[in-house]
């Protein structure tokens, strides 16, 4: 098995985030007159690295508008692709390989409600994703044997599931381990939670000898829809912005 | 260390670490919980059907059939379940027609532009060999015939004359002639083999003792002799002297035999001298150079079939001349044995094969499937060249492929197969078989409204001991009107799917399919003229099925519905023991010991 991400994606926002970084030390250096600063960018006061299940990497910038609420602006990438899973789905002789990509970047906007002098936190919001699909591919994985001939696993034909949730916007829950804003300069947290994600539409679209398992779009789809409640387990690296 | 790609690793393992495994407690697999298996049969393509009959329509075939494939694309060529040597489906109840289905791989291209050429070599003990060259252009199920023709009971079309002679070790002893007897257009062949002549088989050995001749003269003003000519005359290839590919060709022989010498079971190959052969030729023949009747000083050319490659080769030309009785002849030395003609052939060259557009408002392209059989016709001498059956539906558009060259014209006919058609339905005007395009409109003349619309939809389910798997079957339905020998294509089934508007309310029918071992004749069926109900029971397994005949409010098309049948598990192990769909990992399933079910 492999694993591949878009790396052009990944590097946008990493340049994303230096600059980030960069322009916020610049301007505090310059030491400009607090009057001048947007509201905006006075009141954030962390910004963040995160790496977990709602963004193989995020960003986001932090802010408290009081000692209990804050708020929350992050960008998160997630496109994941696994080729070569295989398996015989605990049912055949044969095995099959399977890719799949996954993606569900997106931008969210969560507010918190700090417990325990911030220290743990609870979190609401909502992301709206710039994709939200996944694809998986099935075909066979070794050549197949018919008297004669060495069929290769396209020629037997493959299936390609796409199942699309149809809301790009998907509602969040969940606490978090750790505060909003550094005490210090740099403070490690800790979220789980989890995406309701709308319902899935799945279309198959398959080929030569098992060309007709279209038919099976309605099940997966029912399978795919017990998995709506996407979970979020994410660490998030914070830096205090003086 | 690359601290990105250790990164990367690490999100990567988490995060999947967490969605493969944790999410709901299920894994992929779980995605794939309560789906059912949908397999087709046709794991290789099937695009071409042929039937193989005797050349005397309706006598039983021979058991020893056997199958050789040459040409260019032999190696394309397998059954349909992927075996190289190809075998004739016999079937007890309908001995005189065999069935070759062929198989084709998924992965092989082929269009009209670029067909997929081979040869057939078909043999039995007492038969001649028939040679036959195919093209297949597209994915579309066609089905072509290919007659044996007995050697003890030739057609009257074909002379068969037989000869036995000594072969001394040093040669012939004297001067020989073996002749054919005059056919009804006064044409006959004669062959001189000189004293001291020496016979050799194919590597060259010398060879003595009694002689055994078969010698055949075929009648080239029938188009049952010209079918019955190994080789055929219209080719996807020719060769040269030189052995240069002369590409499409049509030929049009003035004469043709087939000499066969046997000494035991040894072949005779070549000579060490010559033979001679000249033919009888009737000058109301046209040449196919001059445009004229043949006369005395046409140059003709001479070509043998080679059977190696399957071409045939020209050999050199020969003049015609008079011999003392005033008849036209032609004689020309021959070094080897196997079949030749004289006379000529044109081919396309480079231009494009021509195109036949049809119109047809009558017959949708997504209406039941009926095929008309239609033969194509030589404008020039009324000869016909080759028949074949289409469907005329609207829209389509038909390439000559292997015909070349020659002015022709096409008639439709009314019946299904090469022994049972009568009314003639239409005649197209005369075209040229090489770069024309011709249109048709066959809109209200192919008595289309008089056959009933059968709609079907089959598809059996194995039981939960076989995965639920849910077999869709891919194949060609054969009939014939009740009395005739040939079969025709009824409509194919595609994922078990399938319509067909070839049959007629209170008329008789046998059924055929034949699949590769999956064989099953029904013969005597009569089309309800009523709603009824039928009851099939199957010989082998433990199967029954009531078919429901409804006609729609009309009376003219009925729906065969049938998507829940509980295929018995018998069948279903067959084919799982064919395709190795099997419940578990263990199992040793696949590569090929059954076959999906005999004489069901």
């Amino acid at each position: 098995m492999n694993f591949g991400i878009t790396t052009p994606i990944l590097k946008v926002i990493t340049l994303i985030f230096v600059l980030l970084f960069v322009s916020l030390n610049t301007i505090d250096a310059q030491e400009i007159e607090a009057s001048s600063y947007p509201k905006v960018v006075k009141a954030v006061k962390s910004i963040a690295l995160n790496a977990g299940t709602k963004g193989i990497l995020g960003v986001d910038l932090g802010m408290n508008l009081n000692p209990s609420f804050g708020l929350r602006v992050g960008i998160n990438y997630f496109d994941l692709s696994v080729n070569g899973y295989e398996t015989n789905l605990n049912r055949f002789a044969y095995y099959a390989d399977i890719d799949l990509t996954l993606k569900q970047s997106n931008i969210e906007l969560l507010a918190e409600y700090a417990i325990n002098d911030g220290k743990f936190r609870v979190v609401t919001g909502f992301a709206f994703f710039f994709n939200n699909t996944l694809r998986g591919k099935v075909q066979l994985r070794d050549h197949f044997t018919l008297n004669d001939v060495d069929l290769t696993p396209e020629e037997i034909g493959y299936f390609q599931l796409t199942a699309d949730f149809s809301s790009r916007i998907s509602p969040y829950f969940g606490i978090a381990f750790g505060k909003l804003i550094p005490s210090n300069q740099i403070n490690l947290s800790f979220d789980l939670g989890t995406y309701y994600k709308s319902k899935p539409l799945v279309e198959i679209d398959a080929t030569n000898v098992i060309r007709n398992n279209d038919l099976n779009e309605d099940v997966i789809e029912r399978n795919i829809t017990q998995y709506r409640w996407w979970p979020v387990l994410s660490l998030r690296l914070a830096y205090k912005i003086n | 260390m690359n601290i990105s790609f250790t990164f990367r690793a690490l999100a990567i393992i988490f995060v999947f670490g967490l969605v493969l495994n944790t999410q709901s407690c299920s894994k992929l697999e779980d995605l794939a919980s309560g789906t059912t298996v949908y397999i087709e049969t046709d794991v290789l393509l099937n695009p071409l059907t042929i039937q193989i009959v005797d050349a005397h329509l309706g006598i039983p075939l021979p058991a020893d059939i056997s199958v050789e494939v040459v040409g260019k694309d032999k190696d394309k060529i397998f059954s349909i379940m992927g075996e190289r040597t190809l075998f004739v489906d016999t079937n007890r109840d309908d001995e005189v027609a065999a069935i070759l289905p062929i198989g084709v791989r998924r992965i092989e291209n082929f269009s009209v532009d670029n067909p997929l050429e081979f040869t057939l070599k078909i043999k039995a003990e007492g038969y001649m060999e028939a040679i036959e060259s195919f093209s297949i252009v597209s994915e579309r199920n066609k089905m072509k015939t290919v007659r044996l023709l007995n050697l003890a009971n030739p057609v009257q079309s074909i002379s068969k004359e037989t000869s036995d002679f000594l072969a001394p070790v040093g040669g012939l002893s004297a001067d020989l002639q073996i002749s054919s007897s005059m056919n009804e257009e006064e044409e006959m062949v004669t062959i001189d083999m000189e004293e001291g002549t020496e016979l050799y088989d194919i590597e060259g050995n010398k060879l003595s003792g009694d002689v055994h001749v078969d010698l055949i003269h075929y009648d080239i003003h029938s188009g049952e002799a010209l079918q019955l000519l190994p080789g055929g005359t219209s080719v996807a290839n020719a060769r040269d002297k030189q052995g240069n590919s002369l590409g499409n060709m049509t030929f049009r022989p003035m004469g043709a035999i087939s000499l066969d010498m046997y000494v035991g079971d040894k072949e005779v190959s070549a000579f060490s001298e010559p033979i001679e052969v000249t033919f009888y030729i009737n000058g109301d023949m046209k040449n196919v150079e001059t445009g004229q009747n043949v006369k005395e000083g046409d140059l003709l050319e001479i070509y043998s079939f080679n059977e190696l490659i399957a071409e045939w080769q020209m050999e050199g030309e020969v003049n015609v001349s008079k011999d003392a009785a005033g008849n036209l002849v032609a004689s020309y030395l021959q070094p080897h044995l196997s079949t030749w003609f004289i006379g000529g052939g044109r081919g396309c060259g480079r231009a494009p094969a021509t195109k036949i557009f049809v119109t047809n408002t009558d017959v949708p392209e997504d209406s039941g499937e009926r095929f008309y059989l239609t033969a194509l016709y030589d404008a020039d001498t009324d000869e016909l060249v080759s028949t074949e059956s289409f469907r005329f539906f609207d829209g389509e558009e038909i390439r000559l492929v292997r015909t070349s060259a020659f002015s022709a014209y096409f008639k439709i006919f009314e019946g299904a197969t090469e022994d049972c058609f009568d009314q003639e339905l239409f005649t197209s005007a005369v075209f040229e078989t090489c770069d024309d395009e011709v249109y048709i409109d066959l809109t209200g003349l192919l008595n289309a409204a008089d056959f009933v619309q059968i709609n079907v939809e089959v598809r059996g389910s194995c039981s939960t001991d076989f995965n639920e798997l849910v077999i869709s079957p891919t194949l060609p339905i054969l009939y014939r009107p009740d009395g005739c020998d040939t079969w025709n294509t009824l409509g194919v089934l595609l994922s078990g799917k399938g319509n067909t508007k070839a049959l007629q309310k209170g008329e008789m029918y046998d059924f055929r399919i034949s699949y590769r071992g999956l064989e099953r004749c029904l013969l005597g069926l009569e089309v309800p003229a009523s709603n009824t109900t039928i009851e099939i029971n199957s010989p082998v397994y433990d199967f029954q099925e009531t078919i429901e005949v409804v006609y729609d409010a009309d009376g003219k098309s009925i729906d065969f519905i049938y998507t829940d049948i509980d295929v018995p598990d018998l069948a279903c192990q067959e084919y799982v023991d064919t395709f190795g769909v099997d419940s578990d990992s263990d199992s040793n399933g696949g590569t090929g010991g059954g076959r999906p079910g005999d004489d069901d």
